[in-house]
């Protein structure tokens, strides 16, 4: 039932341009603290919502050429010629069938892997916990923005803001200005909603000039909402390659769902393409970025879960709402709490198929969603935020807080730094300080211990090849990104 | 943000003024909600969704069935006594 809502409530918020699965998630948090649900149906609920938002991304890309959500990006590319052929259906219905089939190999492959990744995990002490921290963040940082500078300050606020409160160690206040609300440290799920959701609020009120065209949506005709067997037919292999490469770019931190679809479609462009129909309304050209981007997005749950270190933003969001309900995921969580753990997973399997049921017969219904204009959709979520953060803690200056944090992302996203890695500093800031003085004092003060196991170096390798290597390979694939985003 | 190199942001004056209206009414937002509950959040959504370029007597409209809309949603069907101010809602 819950995974209905959230599946439903997904869909909707990916549909409409502006509202991605991170600040779709980020919203829903104060609601399921406020609906005192208990771990489990409160992260069904979320994940839910998160797997329906990368579904309904495509809607908008394929209807109004504006991408509903980030990953959706590459969608637009075939999707919107088909529909101005009329075969706006036919998209619609194929990338449903393309999501569902992504979504449905990543659990698979989320249910085998990461009970794996655990084993890997046990053997890892403080010293290893610190590296992989740092490598999350550069990997995040690395390979998820445009600008390393940018992304490194940004992770560098991030634990700034986590440093404020009292030391757990030693009971010194720090950053607190002598505020006695500071004490506590700031909510992550205040930093949080305000970061994500206020922020866009911010930036439709600064654009409330230029609404974006969603008129569109009822002059473009649906056609036919069945995709014709023999067109699933020749999408099958396109769909299964771009799972398999959508799940890859998930596992990995910080590559994400964009780059899940990115490179499934162009692998399959390469490969398939002998036409020139790529970018022309070919169906491959809807399958290939939508069962690639479902398919990371079920991916990036797999370090998030068994390491506790999230792949993607929104990951990263799902991972504030299990601290904040005091789950700590990582490998302990299979143990202590495999009830989360594989009612999650089992609930994702259900999700899923009622995704698909949703998504082919209801289309014609979310087209109409995206009619609601931002001017009212957006102060909805504005009080949706300060009512259900005031739910949760009751206090003003949370709200005042909260608005801190909506006005600095709105500067930030202004000036193109990436807010994702201050939240991920924000929520790993405090373990991966712990972890660090646990290795200190286990070393009596010697440094030397953070590289002393082969585990630790192979960390640490991959952090930095993540970080530098994106700077030296980023240029290209950058470029050819936005060369296929305008041809 | 990914397709989307640095371009130099614009920072118009107007945009500047209408975001510190808005945070403005937000705190202000923030310290009223504990001792006008509802009110206030009706108020609160009535100036963003003006802002945001809706005829003022429609953005009443608005306002106050959000505000309704969210009382209804958390406190009735949700049952939380949240936010209850002076005048009882």
């Amino acid at each position: 039932m819950l995974a209905l809502i959230g599946c439903f409530l997904g869909t909707i918020m990916g549909a409409l341009p502006g509202l991605g699965p991170s600040n779709g998630v980020a919203i829903l948090i104060p609601l399921a603290f406020t609906l005192g649900l208990p771990a489990t149906p409160a992260m069904i609920l979320l994940v839910s919502v998160y797997f329906g938002a990368m579904y309904g991304g495509r809607i908008s890309s394929i209807l109004l050429n504006i991408p509903g959500d980030e990953p959706a990006m590459m969608t637009c590319l075939d999707g919107y010629p088909m529909a101005q052929q009329g075969r706006a259906g036919e998209a619609l219905a194929l990338s449903g069938v393309a999501s569902f089939v992504g979504a449905f190999l990543a659990i698979w492959g989320l249910a085998f892997l990461a009970p794996q990744l655990v084993k890997v995990a046990l053997l890892f002490g403080p010293a290893e916990y610190f590296a992989l921290y740092a490598m999350a963040f550069a990997t995040l940082g690395g390979i998820a923005s445009t600008n390393q500078a940018k992304a490194a300050f940004a992770a560098m606020l991030g634990l700034a803001i986590a440093m404020v409160g009292v030391d757990g160690q030693t009971g010194v206040p720090r950053f607190t200005f002598g505020e006695v609300h500071l004490y506590d440290g700031i909510d992550f799920l205040v930093a949080i909603v305000g970061l994500f959701a206020l922020s866009e609020v911010f930036i439709f009120l600064e654009h409330r000039g230029e609404d974006p065209s969603t008129q569109k949506a009822s002059q473009v005709g649906i056609g036919r909402i069945t995709p014709s067997l023999s067109m699933l037919k020749s999408c099958t292999p396109t769909m299964l390659r771009g799972s398999g490469l959508g799940f890859i770019a998930g596992v990995l931190p910080g590559a994400g769902a964009s780059l899940g679809s990115f490179i499934a479609y162009s692998l399959e462009k390469r490969l398939v393409d002998r036409k020139g129909t790529f970018g022309k309304g070919d169906p491959r050209g809807v399958a290939a970025p939508e069962a690639g981007n479902n398919a990371a997005a079920g991916g990036a749950l797999v370090p998030m879960l068994a390491l506790g270190v999230p792949g993607s933003g929104t990951t990263a969001v799902l991972l504030a709402m299990l601290l904040a309900l005091n789950i700590t995921p990582g490998p302990l969580l299979f143990q202590n709490n495999p009830d989360v753990v594989w009612g999650l997973i089992a609930a994702l399997f259900i999700g899923n198929f009622m995704l698909l049921a949703m998504n082919i017969p209801m289309v014609g219904m979310f087209v109409r969603v995206l009619l609601i204009p931002p001017r009212i959709l957006m102060p909805i979520v504005a009080m949706i935020s300060f009512v259900g953060i005031y739910g949760i803690s009751g206090s003003s200056f949370d709200l005042l807080v909260m608005v801190v944090f909506g006005v600095l992302g709105w500067g930030l996203r202004k000036l193109d730094v990436p807010l994702v890695p201050i939240i991920l500093g924000v929520l790993l800031g405090n373990q991966m300080e712990a972890n660090l003085r646990r290795a200190m004092t286990i070393s009596d003060g010697d440094w030397s211990i953070l590289v002393a196991s082969p585990l630790a170096i192979a960390l640490w390798a991959i952090a930095v090849i993540g970080f530098v290597v994106p700077i030296v390979v980023g240029g290209v694939m950058r470029r050819k990104m936005r060369g296929a985003g305008t041809d | 943000m990914l397709v989307k190199p640095d371009a130099a942001p614009s920072w118009l004056a107007a945009s500047r003024l209408e975001i510190a209206l808005a945070t403005a009414v937000m705190v202000a937002y923030a310290l009223l909600l504990p001792e006008l509950g509802f009110i206030a959040t009706a108020l609160a959504a009535t100036y963003l969704t003006w802002r945001l370029s809706t005829a003022p007597l429609w953005a009443i409209v608005t306002g106050v069935l959000t505000s309704v809309g969210i009382f209804i949603v958390f406190r009735l069907i949700l049952g939380l006594s949240l936010a209850r101010g002076i005048l009882g809602f």
